[in-house]
């Protein structure tokens, strides 16, 4: 029962219960039928990743809506008409990275507004950063326990191998049983009478949208997004070291002319991927945070305006966002980070890029809003300072 | 304005192009926006070839249009079968008029090959691989593989039996397969 034929049957949906439980128990039973079932399915993974990776090139839409006389629809009209398939989506790729950096600029803005503090200094500040929540997790495969009744049934003098292979066969098949039951699910539109011209049952549209339809296991943006970003070879740890430029804020290094470097900036810390895409760090470094406020001294107000170099700890989440990759080795990121400053609370929203090559060394750039808030004389202030950010991470 | 009509079926969309001269324009930009991306895939597969596949695509839809100027009485029930069938007749006729096919020399010449591959390359090798099989299996494995039919929708695109269209999907997988094998798991990592 072993036989890549069944296999490909499997896969097809076509076997029987009863044909199906034999495999599964051939499967746990013999390398070779695993290592075939390996192989077809990385070809029905090869298969949908390239069918995801077809694209009608814009000139060929204009052709056919040209020689027909027709206008092209607003939704395929191209703004750029040297626009080819790969520019278009890196222009998409590229324009979400700018909303996403807006968003944060954005959000980093209103954190800002809702900790500022009136110019006289009355009152409290009350602080509401809303920082991202990992993405949920994705549901567990769930065709996995037809395969533990068949272990149960066939105890036998082999049961403790086949026990243990099963689980390696339950998650293998688990995969592919989604690949037979998602395909067999496409249903085709059923608004559609019965035929008149043909009587073969209609193509389901949404076919032409794979992502939709195919399980998770083939489902090629699935497959890419879900893959591990960094060094498949190494092990979820790694430490990092950024510098960072302070561009905006007030006041700036210069007006204050403290004798502060921008080279005297920097973050070190030690990161765990907590998933495939997430990543919590305990961060720690030096950071110019512009200050501007009050102080009574001597029977009057002194006002302050300077830019120490701050000492801060704190704990950070990062999240890849291989959705908006604009190539494979560079992929954008967001990152939020709680911490405390020497003066006090900060929090700091970020966003940028990764640079993975296929190496333990990697790279990263971005930009980071960092928000505090501090004391003085019972009142509290913010500060605000936006920084670009670049450094390096080593994987172990 | 093409937007009010994509609430349409394609038999609405397509009765429409047969019977309404003043939204058959619109009517066939929501059909084509519809059905573009199979249409061409499966043609880019068939074919293999890119410059070809754009001359089949343009006559597929071409067609399409002529066949609502041509018969604007008959009710199209299933518009995606009616396509398919236009575009693989075409594909057929561009196929067999070529006559020529990968050698496999020179597939093995590019598997190979035991540096990483990039992802346009690896599926690349996909399409040369396909172009190494005659092209009634490669419509049978397009159609099955790539698009999901079922084997009693591949027998009667093709015009055979559901046991020949079953023969036909397997030998082609375990033929592309054979082919891709050294290169099989680069593709786990794209």
């Amino acid at each position: 029962m072993n036989d890549p034929r069944t296999i490909h049957d499997y896969l097809d949906g076509s076997l029987s219960a009863a044909e199906e439980e034999a495999l599964f128990i051939s499967l746990a039973a013999s390398d070779d039928a695993r290592v075939e079932l390996r192989s077809q399915v990385r070809l029905h993974h090869a298969v949908k990743k390239d069918l995801a990776s077809v694209v009608v090139p814009p000139s060929l839409d204009a052709a056919v809506f040209e020689r027909l006389g027709y206008a092209v629809p607003p939704a395929l009209a191209t703004p750029l008409s040297v626009a080819t398939p790969n520019h278009s989506s890196r222009r998409r790729s590229w324009l979400a990275l700018l909303l996403l950096l807006l968003g944060g600029a954005t959000g980093a803005g209103l954190m800002w507004l809702g900790l500022q503090s009136p110019h006289n200094g009355a009152g409290p500040v009350r602080a509401r950063a809303e920082l991202p929540s990992p993405a949920p997790a994705a549901p567990a495969p769930t065709s996995a326990q037809r395969i533990e009744s068949v272990s149960a049934q066939h105890e036998s003098p082999n049961a403790g191998r086949a026990a243990t292979s099963l689980t390696d066969v339950r998650d293998e098949a688990a995969q592919t049983q989604h690949l037979t039951t998602d395909v067999d699910t496409i249903s085709a539109p059923d608004d559609d009478p019965a035929p008149v011209t043909a009587s073969w049952t209609p193509i389901p549209t949404v076919m032409i949208s794979p992502v939709h339809t195919l399980p998770d296991q083939i489902r090629p943006g699935a497959s890419i997004i879900n893959e591990p970003l960094t060094v498949h070879t190494r092990g979820p740890w790694s430490v990092m070291l950024d510098g960072r430029a302070l561009f905006a804020g007030s006041p700036t290094l210069e007006e204050t002319d403290q004798g502060i470097s921008q080279r005297d900036q920097f973050t070190v810390g030690v990161g765990y991927d907590v998933s495939a895409l997430g990543r919590i760090s305990v961060l720690g470094g030096r950071q110019i945070m512009p200050q501007e406020f009050l102080r009574f001294e001597d029977g009057r107000n002194v006002y302050y305006r300077q830019a120490p170099n701050l000492w801060w700890v704190g704990v950070g989440y990062q999240r890849a966002l291989p959705e908006l990759r604009v190539a494979d080795i560079v992929v954008p990121m967001a990152t939020a980070t709680l911490g405390w400053m020497e003066t006090g609370p900060m929090a700091r929203v970020g966003a940028g890029i990764m640079i993975l090559p296929d190496a333990p060394i990697s790279l990263q750039l971005g930009i980071e809003g960092t928000m505090m808030a501090y004391p003085i004389q019972s009142v509290f202030y913010t500060s605000t300072a936006w920084s670009a950010t670049y450094g390096v991470r080593v994987r172990f | 304005m093409s937007a009010n009509l994509t609430s349409h079926t394609d038999t609405e969309l397509f009765g429409m192009m047969q019977r309404q001269a003043d939204r058959a324009e619109q009517a066939f930009g929501v059909l084509y926006e519809r059905h573009r991306q199979w249409v061409y895939a499966y043609i880019l597969k068939v074919t293999g070839r890119a410059d070809e596949a754009a001359d089949v695509f343009q006559e597929v839809f071409l067609r399409l249009v002529r066949a609502a100027e041509q018969n604007r009485s008959e009710e199209v029930a299933n518009l995606p079968g009616l396509l398919m069938r236009i575009t693989r007749n075409l594909c057929l006729n561009h196929v067999r008029d070529r006559k020529e096919m990968v050698e496999l020399e020179d597939l093995h010449l590019v598997t190979d090959q035991q540096s990483t591959y990039e992802r346009d390359e690896l599926l690349g090798l996909i399409s040369m691989a396909l172009d190494t099989l005659e092209v009634e299996y490669r419509e049978a494995f397009v159609m099955r593989l790539y698009h999901d039919l079922s084997y009693d929708e591949i027998a009667r695109v093709t015009g055979s039996t559901v046991p020949a269209a079953k023969n036909r999907v397997w030998r082609a997988k375990e033929r592309i397969k054979q082919l891709l094998a050294p290169v099989l798991a680069e593709f786990e990592r794209l």
